[in-house]
């Protein structure tokens, strides 16, 4: 049985959740860039869920009962980019990953800044969502 | 200092990242587009920056670490719209909160991509990205 710390293959499909506020599908079809921004828990990379172990409504799964969109890349394309996906299992979430370039300490950087929108603008594959829809 | 709106993006075929002390009469666009731009600014003022300090708290995620626009990014980030609107600068793509307290207008023209940035704490930037590689990142000076 797998426990989420199998390597991802290139054509595993990724899932970023995205706030809101950072997806406008009347505006644009792709997200802002910040969807991809770290964040201050983003020690070690910013976190994806494993399409291997969860659906893009699975992903948007939160606490807080807000709404999110899900961006979905494909591990394949970062890796061309220069970028890495990691498999980092946690604690009732094997499908719990992580873009190791992009770090809360790294955010600033020009080549932080520029992977950001790389996979905004053209790593991203669609935005699903949002999930919950709105009832 | 660099005009603000003399540094940004146009959308003309070939986007130009302008550099240079252009005045804002030579930044505008011709009427129509003028027009549209100035809608747009409006847009970004009246659903997004009156709408932020409203309700700064919706945009305020614990489970994401994502902190709402503070009082002074708002106030700047409106300022700087308004400017922009009444000089009919391109127009942006999006205006989002950046998590950390802060507002981003963000424009594209081909493979340009531009940031104006307003930090938590007031600080006006401008990242400029071609092929999206970051190609200059430039402090700009308060408006208002």
């Amino acid at each position: 049985m797998s426990d989420g710390t199998e390597p991802i293959a290139d054509d595993e499909l990724l899932y970023r959740r995205v706030p809101e506020a950072w997806f406008d599908r009347k505006t644009d079809a792709r997200p802002s860039p910040l969807a991809f921004k770290p964040r201050e828990g983003d020690v070690t990379g910013i976190s994806v869920s494993r399409g291997k172990y969860k659906t893009p409504e699975q992903a948007a799964v939160n606490q807080s009962g807000k709404s999110y969109y899900v961006a979905v890349l494909r591990a394949g394309d970062l890796r061309t980019c220069g970028m890495d996906v990691v498999a980092r299992p946690q604690e009732g979430d094997p499908g719990h990953a992580e873009i190791p370039e992009l770090t809360f300490a790294s955010r600033q950087t020009p080549t932080a800044k520029g992977f950001q929108l790389l996979l905004a603008e053209r790593l991203c594959r669609e935005v699903l969502g949002p999930f919950p829809e709105a009832s | 200092m660099r005009d603000t709106g003399g540094a940004l993006l146009s959308d003309e075929p070939t986007p130009v990242v302008r550099t240079g002390a252009l005045d804002e009469d030579g930044m505008a666009l011709p009427d129509e587009r003028a027009r549209a731009s100035r809608g747009a600014w409006q847009h970004a003022i009246d659903d997004y920056l009156i709408e932020w300090g409203r309700h700064p708290e919706q945009l305020a995620d614990e489970a994401l670490d994502l902190v709402a626009p503070t009082p002074i990014a708002i106030r700047i980030a409106s300022d700087l719209a308004m400017r922009a609107r009444d000089n009919a600068w391109p127009p942006p793509l999006r205006v989002v909160p950046d998590g950390e307290g802060g507002i981003a207008f963000e424009l594209r023209a081909g493979a340009v991509f531009q940031s104006l940035e307003v930090s938590g704490d007031g600080v006006l930037e401008l990242l400029t990205f071609r092929d999206s590689k970051l190609v200059s990142r430039d402090p700009l000076p308060r408006v208002g």
